[in-house]
Parts: structure tokens; sequence; C-alpha cells
């Protein structure tokens, strides 16, 4: 029986090497997790160089706070719970330094990203036309998510772009899992009647 | 709001890409810009600077990049080998040419 929650043995040692803030064991921790909070972090601010400062404030604060880390949820949730938790904070400071409105930042950070998302409401296709149209569908989308309020930002990234159960939602925001059943389903709500308005059509 | 009262596409672990809305997601949001920085060597010096030097101190404990090392360890090979070569090459002394017996070996006319 492991003296960390439910942990397995070698996730237990590793916890246990991390707590003793074994250098080569938190860089391990880094190496292993740095892809996944960037990409989340990017997509909840959307931009890539204040999602690179704060990939690294994430691990910053693993570093500083992982003996409050009990092993109730796997460590990649709680270095999860932590991305989230920063965001919000840089989110709303971002929000009060109004010179980086957080729409700007979608904005200028997704012109050359939306060639993937090429063809979103008008299929896959050639005609430059409707390429247009499918780029500028995209950037409705990310424009519209990021007007919405930060608790249903996460809950759309978690679930619907990071492909997370509802439980890991739950662990990682501190909600039941109905609530984040719920609540995913006004953001999604609330997102679609957005970029419809935006649109002048529905996205379906 | 409880499970119950939810639409289908909402209750339990089905894949979000049913969701028109999840999967406009999905295709927006669909891949990051490459990050331009290693994120380890930043994350090492801060947490450096933070506990004023208690962390990360050591050069050994620190990143450093795989192509600098994989340049450093092709360079010391090289040169033990060249020291290696220097040092026998003496030993070895000068290389005879084989001797050609023409009596046996006739050329041809």
């Amino acid at each position: 029986m492991s003296s960390e929650g439910d942990l397995d043995q070698p996730s237990a040692r590793f916890l246990a090497r991390l707590k003793r803030r074994e250098e080569k064991a938190f860089n391990e921790l880094v190496l292993a997790h740095e892809q996944k909070v960037y990409r989340l972090v990017w997509r909840m601010l959307g931009n890539r160089e204040e999602a690179e400062d704060m990939t690294q404030e994430v691990f910053v604060q693993v570093f500083k706070s992982i003996d409050s880390f009990r092993g109730d949820s796997k460590l990649s949730t709680w270095v999860y719970r932590i991305a989230i938790n920063l965001t919000r904070n840089r989110t709303k400071y971002l929000a009060r330094r109004k010179q980086h409105s957080h729409s700007d930042l979608f904005a200028d950070e997704h012109s050359a990203q939306h060639h993937e998302a090429q063809g979103v409401t008008a299929g896959e296709t050639s005609r430059p036309d409707l390429d247009a149209m499918g780029n500028e569908a995209a950037q409705i989308v990310v424009r519209c998510l990021a007007e919405l309020d930060s608790e249903f930002r996460e809950i759309l990234v978690l679930r619907d772009v990071e492909c997370l159960s509802y439980e890991e939602v739950g662990a990682i925001t501190g909600l039941a899992a109905g609530t984040v059943k719920s609540r995913l389903h006004r953001a999604r709500s609330l997102l679609k009647t957005q970029v419809e308005l935006h649109l002048g059509g529905p996205i379906a | 709001m409880t499970d119950e009262q939810l639409p289908e596409s909402e209750r339990g672990d089905e894949p979000s890409v049913s969701n028109p809305v999840a999967a406009l997601l999905q295709k927006a949001l669909a891949s990051p810009p490459e990050p331009k920085i290693h994120f380890l060597p930043g994350v090492q010096e801060r947490i450096r600077i933070r506990t004023r030097g208690r962390y990360f101190a050591a050069r050994r404990a620190r990143y450093r990049d795989p192509i600098i090392l994989l340049l450093v360890a092709a360079t010391l090979i090289l040169l033990i080998g060249a020291l290696v070569f220097l040092v026998l090459e003496p030993l070895v002394g000068p290389t005879q040419p084989p001797q050609v017996n023409h009596e046996l070996n006739p050329r041809p006319q």
C-alpha cells in the first residue's frame, strides 16, 4: 500500500523524489509534461509568448507546491489544475491591461494557424472563396471563445479540445461531474449562439 | 440542470466531435504554434533565482541542448582518435611496399 493516496509504487517513488526536490526527477517531470501544458495554456491564452512564459511558471509553481500534492489524483491532473489556475489569474490580469485584450491576442496568433481550420463550415474545398469562409469561421470561433467567461472557456477547452473525461475535467476545475456536464452544455450553447450571430447563419 | 435534462450528446463520455461546436473548436485550436524556446532551462533558471541558488545552481544539474552535447561528444571522439593515431603511428614504423616477384608473375607481353 502506497503512502501517497492511490498511486502505484513507481508513481509513489517518483513523487517521493519530487518531494525531496531531486533535480533530476523534476527535470523528468518537466520534459514529460511541458508540451501538454503548453498546448493547454496556449488554448486558454491564445498567445505563443504568453503561453511559453506561463508554461514555465506552471512548473515553477509545481516545484514550489509539490508538498501539497497528496496523490488523490493523477500527477498530470494536478499539474493541469495548476496550469488552469495560473491561466485564470493571467487572463484576469491581461483583461485589466487593455492594450493586450484577449481577442486581439487570439486574432494575431491565429492568423497563421487558421489554415488548419479551413473548411470548418464550408467543407473540404480548394475554392478560395470558400476557404476564406472556413478561415473566417475559425477566427470567429476563437474570438467568441476568448470572449466567454473563463469558467466556460476552461470547460470547453478541457472537454472539447483536450478531450478529457468529465471526471478529469472535474478534478482539474474542482467541480462535480454533473456540474461539468451542465456547464459544458451552457458553454457550448453560448459559443454556438455567438458564432452563429457573427456568421449570420447556423453552424451545423 | 441534471444529467437527465441534458441532450443526448451531452451525457456520458461520448466523443465530443459529435457536437458541432466541439468539432469547430477542435479544428480552430488544433495545432498550437511551435514554442520557440526550450522550457526546461527557463524553468531551472527561475527556480534557481527564486530559491537563491539552493536548487539548480550546479552546472551539472542544468539542462543542456542535446545537439551541443552531441557535437561535443563527436569532437572528443575525433580528438581521441587523432591522439591514438599520433601515439601509435611511430611504433608501427614505415610500411614496406609488398615485394613482387616478377619471375613468378611475369608481365604479359
